[in-house]
């Protein structure tokens, strides 16, 4: 009896120990393997920035936004040429499409936002800035956010800046349809409609974090 | 055991897809593509080598009762530091996997391996081991997803080759037609090979014999 | 959203058959389906574990690992929960009912190898239908029911193809897989 006890026992600690040392082997690979954004992170995605100089600008996580976060903002220079400002925007793990990362590429002379696109993907799949803004909802389906995408992209700086201030949702921007048509000839994968709201959400942050930051003081 | 013959038996004699039909899950749903075939075949290599190093470290130190779950502990661990890897330097690959890639974990092979091989061999040939028969799934696992790819969207890794294409390759029922041809070709290889052993063996006996009878 | 039930059950039983479209638990379903007896033994044990398992695994991934920031543990838990989960069912048949242990006890240690039941742990994470517990473990019985669908139906067939004669190279798992074949056709249809 006493001898069953023992090898159950050390039955017992063996695996506890195995599982306790596993766990902290994954928490430290975790935390090495962790990804964290640096301005190389903005270079080579949009092709008129090609050439800039990246300096990170502090960023500014005063105020809590849903769905997601802002993880860099840098600005860029270029004699000669217009600033951008390229953020980094991490939205949230959603179910299972995994956290998904999107550069903005905002143009600072015209207060234009000129280009998006996925760092890291959640899903399969890609997004196309220039489809969606083909795409995106507008005329007879007006609504705020199309008014405001359509502002954001014109160009021209004061009707950049209307937008930026009458901006209140990108929701219904971009049709669900924009993402999956854009999936690179690869059938739809699960998180694909997840991969639209993710795409809503780095827009309503970024447009939210620019105009609080940029926008606002003037 | 000598590393030539762990060599030979992970690649073609005990080929774990051809041979042991083992691991059929993922080689049924990723041979849609070949660049497929060959992502997961380095995961399962790599979740290989180190669960049977490791489990083969182990082997005396883990109670025979309780040897299962903790060998599943040990390979889960492994495919959890996969993914991270993966998620962090190849993103793209580890999208196209999804699901199957957590999946690897019950994955015949390496169970099958920890059991067969690595808790009754030292260190270094289970990792041998681990490595071959990791390299031998995704040889055929590529080249499933070579002979799929061609016939089901008429391109190889993704380069457009013509516009000829038959869909049923890429469907589910493709999957397991091919499986089924794969075998098959396989099995006449292999009893082709194994008589061809045969009769090398049989002249060289000849000779030995000859030769005695001489003496 | 309780109109979804019956989409999901549509989905998770036959236009995502486990075994036939989504290739999870192909191991059983070549191994245990000899015959018709033990082929419905291993669906039904298949069943009851892929629900139980939804039922535990997809509210400890929603509301402890996700909170806690711990979802790259999430292949440990959902493994240690399978293996676990097997043992304990098998434990509590083998005591309460003999004949039950029979029919489904054999099968059992089987199962937590099984792909189709980390499967459904998995893809009720991912997929688009699955909202809430309910779905998730509406996902696990339906789809578990499709598994036991396939293999019985397999079964039946094989039983008759005992009896026929095969082209040698084809003998054993290939003219196994052709027979999976024409049935994956004929789930493609849907």
């Amino acid at each position: 009896m006493a001898k069953a006890k023992e090898t159950t026992l050390r039955c017992v600690t063996t695996l506890a120990v195995i599982a306790v040392v596993c766990a902290l082997l994954l928490s430290v690979l975790n935390s090495v393997l962790y990804v964290s954004a640096t301005p190389d992170d903005l270079i080579g995605l949009y092709s008129a920035v090609d050439g800039y100089e990246w300096e990170v600008v502090d960023v500014n996580d005063d105020q809590p936004y849903s769905g997601g976060k802002v993880i860099l903002v840098a600005k860029g220079t270029m004699d000669g040429k217009d600033d951008y400002l390229g953020l980094l925007v991490q939205t949230e793990k959603n179910g299972k499409l995994n956290e998904s990362t999107y550069a903005m590429f905002i143009n600072m002379n015209t207060d234009a936002l000129e280009y998006a696109a996925f760092v890291t993907e959640g899903a399969t799949g890609g997004f196309n800035w220039q489809y969606a803004k083909e795409h995106s909802k507008s005329g007879d389906q007006v609504s705020t956010g199309a008014t405001a995408l359509t502002g954001l992209l014109s160009g021209d700086k004061s009707n950049s800046q209307a937008a930026w201030r009458e901006w209140e949702s990108f929701y219904g921007v971009i049709t669900d349809q924009t993402a999956l048509d854009y999936t690179d000839a690869v059938p739809a994968k699960t998180g694909a409609t997840r991969t639209v709201t993710a795409t809503y959400d780095a827009f309503n942050i970024v447009a939210r974090y620019y105009y609080d930051n940029f926008v606002k003081g003037e | 055991m000598k590393a030539k013959d762990i060599a030979l038996d992970g690649l073609f004699r005990q080929n774990p897809t051809l041979k042991l039909v083992l691991g059929t899950c993922p080689t049924l749903a990723l041979t849609t593509a070949a660049m497929n075939g060959v992502g997961m075949g380095l995961a399962v290599t790599f979740v290989l080598i180190f669960s049977n190093a490791i489990i083969s470290l182990l082997r005396n130190v883990i109670p025979s009762k309780v040897r299962i779950p903790a060998y599943i502990l040990i390979i889960a661990t492994f495919v959890t530091i996969t993914r991270m890897v993966l998620n962090k330097f190849l993103p793209s690959i580890s999208a196209s996997l999804g699901t199957y890639l957590p999946l690897i974990v019950v994955n015949c092979i390496i169970i099958g391996r920890a059991e067969a091989f690595a808790s009754k061999n030292p260190v270094l040939s289970s990792a041998l081991d681990g490595l071959f028969m990791g390299l031998g799934f995704m040889f055929a696992l590529t080249l499933m997803g070579i002979f799929r790819e061609i016939l089901g969207s008429g391109s190889v890794f993704g380069v457009k080759l013509w516009d000829f294409s038959i869909g049923f390759f890429v469907q589910p029922a493709g999957a397991l037609f091919t499986y089924a041809i794969f075998i098959a070709v396989y099995s006449l290889v292999y009893s082709a090979f194994l008589r061809a052993a045969n009769e090398r063996k049989n002249k060289d006996g000849l000779a030995v014999k000859g030769a005695r009878g001489n003496a | 959203m309780l109109e979804m039930i019956p989409v999901i059950i549509f989905t998770a039983m036959l236009s995502q058959n486990f075994i036939l479209v989504q290739f999870l638990g192909i191991c059983p379903f070549l191994g245990v389906s000899k015959n018709t007896d033990s082929a419905f033994g291993m669906g039904m044990a298949v069943t009851v574990v892929m629900v139980i398992t939804t039922l535990i695994t997809y509210p400890i991934y929603n509301y402890i690992l996700v909170p806690l920031g711990f979802e790259y543990m999430e292949i440990i838990v959902f493994i240690f929960v399978i293996a676990s989960l097997v043992q304990i069912i098998e434990i509590i048949l083998k005591k309460t009912s003999k004949s039950l242990y029979e029919a489904m006890g054999i099968y059992l240690p089987l199962i937590t190898t099984n792909c189709a039941v980390l499967g459904v742990a998995e893809l009720v994470l991912t997929s688009n239908l699955v909202h809430n517990l309910l779905d998730a473990c509406v996902y696990g019985l339906f789809g578990g029911l499709g598994f036991t669908l396939a293999i019985v139906l397999m079964s039946g067939m094989r039983e008759k193809l005992d009896s026929a004669r095969v082209p040698k190279p084809l003998e054993g798992f290939p003219i196994t897989m052709i027979l999976a074949c024409f049935m994956a056709m004929a789930f493609g249809m849907f």
